[in-house]
This record gives structure tokens, C-alpha cells and sequence, in this order.
């Protein structure tokens, strides 16, 4: 019974693992796509600003 | 909204159902299936160590088909399916070796042999360790693609080996043993279990590929540095990322 026990043991350690890495890597995944969101978005503010800075200025009351 | 909790639903009870047959298998394995006379409770191993070598074997030849789609199409959307495929079949072939070794010492009295079973059975965790050791040292996704589909279609030759090794040459491996009806049951249950949690691992991990890809496309259009240290360590750009899935 014990070479039974021992061969399900390292059946599902094997499997396991493989579902461990599975989850590592679509933490990273989640990480990255997280990044990539941040980046895009400061970009966007970016380009939102420049353009509010380049368009002409309203002629005063005064003029 | 519906079909999303539709989906949701059925993924939870086919997730419950692979549980309920994984369970149902190990627990029949020891209490239903009748115990061997000969060798005792070691052969109840052979639920388990068939259904990995199967596995290993299918895997094989998924891998091999996804790697002739990718060089009849150059399309990278076959080499996520190549790679999940040889990763998951190199951890049923390792566990193969594992599982076959622990009954060897109990049946034979030794960890290992060279007879031809087991030698084309190690030949094939060679072809499949070299298939992995090949993708990842290539940065260029093409390039990696082309030179593992080669290594992939080569070796599925050593598969009708390894199936055929016992009836086309003398060794100590048996062929087909006779079984009663209620071992034949358990081991046809044990067999459809494991395949279905290989599918499932499959398509996971051949969807999580496919993103990994798509975000290293993102982040080279976004002049990010690269940071997968688990991932592939691909740098250029695929062109076809996803293509046809």
C-alpha cells in the first residue's frame, strides 16, 4: 500500500506544482497588465495637457 | 450579464464534477478494485501510472499536430497550443518514469532497467525536456517556433515505440494485463479523470500563453522593459499574436 500511496503522493505534488506556477505567472500577468494601464493613462493626461496648453487663449474683454 | 452567469454556473459544476471523479477514482482505486494476487496493493499503481503515461503520449501528439499547423501556416497561435501541450505532457512523462520506477521496485526489485519500455519511454522525456530547453533559450518567437515544431515532429516517431516497445521486443514490461471487469471500470474512470484535468490545465495554460504574448506586444509598443521573469523570455514583437484562436 505504501508504494500505491507514495506513486498518488507524487502524481498530484507534480500536479500541484504545475497549477502553482499557473497561478504565479498570471499574478505577473495580472501585474504587467495593471502597469501597461497606469502607463497608457499617464500618457493620455499627457497628451490631454498639451493640448489644453496649445490652443489660443480667449482675447480679453478689455481688447 | 445572464450568459456570463450562465458560464460561470457551468464552469463551477464542471469544476466540481473533475473533483467529485478525481476523488471517486483514488477512493475506488483502494476500496472497490480488487487486490492482485501476486503483486499485491503495489499494482493499484497502475490506475494512476497508466493514466499519466497516456497522458504524456496524447500530449506527444498534440504537440506534434500543433507544430505541423505552425509550419504549414506560420501562424503563432498554434505554437501556444504546441507549448502548452509539451509542457503538461513533460510533467505526465516525468511522472510516468516516477510512478513506473516506484511499482518496478515492487514488482522487479529494482528502480530501474534498461529494457526497451522503459529506455523509449526515456527517450521520449528526452525529446520532450530537449523541446523545452529549445524554446527557452531562442528570443525570437518565430525563429523558437520553427526550431520546436521541428524537434516536436521528429520525435513523435519514438510515440508508436513506446506504445508498441512491449509487443515488438522481448522485456520485462508486461503487455496488456488481463484485468476483471471492476478494475477495468476503475481504471477507465481513473483515465477519463485525469484526462479531463489535463484539458483543463491545457486550456488554461494555453490562454494564459496567448496573454503573455499580447502584454509583451503592449509593453514593446509602450517602450516598457520586459519583466516575465517566470515567462518566456521573448523580446521581439509576434506578429500574429493570438492570430486565429
Amino acid at each position: 500500500m505504501a508504494t500505491f500511496l507514495a506513486a498518488y503522493i507524487v502524481v498530484w505534488l507534480g500536479v500541484a506544482a504545475f497549477v502553482a506556477r499557473l497561478a504565479r505567472r498570471q499574478r505577473i500577468l495580472q501585474h504587467s497588465l495593471a502597469e501597461i494601464e497606469e502607463q497608457v493613462q499617464r500618457s493620455s493626461n499627457n497628451v490631454a495637457g498639451n493640448e489644453r496648453r496649445q490652443l489660443p487663449s480667449r482675447p480679453s474683454r478689455a481688447a | 450579464m445572464l450568459k456570463t452567469a450562465k458560464n460561470l454556473s457551468a464552469g463551477y459544476v464542471a469544476w466540481h464534477l473533475l473533483v467529485a471523479m478525481l476523488l471517486a477514482a483514488a477512493i475506488l482505486a483502494v476500496t472497490s478494485a480488487p487486490m492482485e494476487q501476486s503483486m499485491g496493493h503495489a499494482q493499484r499503481v497502475l490506475y494512476v501510472h497508466v493514466s499519466v503515461a497516456w497522458l504524456g503520449l496524447l500530449g506527444f501528439i498534440v504537440m506534434a499536430a500543433a507544430s505541423v499547423a505552425y509550419l504549414l501556416r506560420r501562424d503563432l497561435a498554434w505554437d501556444y497550443w504546441s507549448q502548452s501541450a509539451g509542457e503538461l505532457g513533460w510533467l505526465c512523462c516525468s511522472l510516468t518514469l516516477v510512478t513506473g520506477s516506484l511499482w518496478a521496485h515492487a514488482a522487479w526489485g529494482t528502480w530501474w532497467t534498461w529494457e526497451p519500455r522503459l529506455l523509449s519511454s526515456f527517450i521520449l522525456w528526452a525529446l520532450y525536456s530537449s523541446y523545452l530547453l529549445i524554446r527557452s533559450g531562442i528570443p525570437d518567437a518565430h525563429h523558437r517556433a520553427r526550431l520546436s515544431a521541428v524537434v516536436a515532429v521528429l520525435g513523435v516517431l519514438d510515440v508508436p515505440l513506446v506504445m508498441m516497445a512491449t509487443r515488438w521486443f522481448r522485456g520485462m514490461h508486461p503487455v496488456t494485463p488481463q484485468m476483471e471487469p471492476s478494475m477495468r471500470a476503475v481504471m477507465l474512470l481513473a483515465v477519463v479523470s485525469f484526462t479531463a484535468l489535463f484539458a483543463t490545465l491545457f486550456l488554461h495554460r494555453r490562454t494564459q500563453i496567448q496573454l503573455e504574448h499580447r502584454v509583451l506586444t503592449l509593453r514593446n509598443g509602450t517602450n516598457m522593459p520586459g519583466n516575465f521573469s517566470a515567462g518566456p523570455r521573448n523580446t521581439s514583437v509576434p506578429t500574429s499574436a493570438g492570430g486565429s484562436s
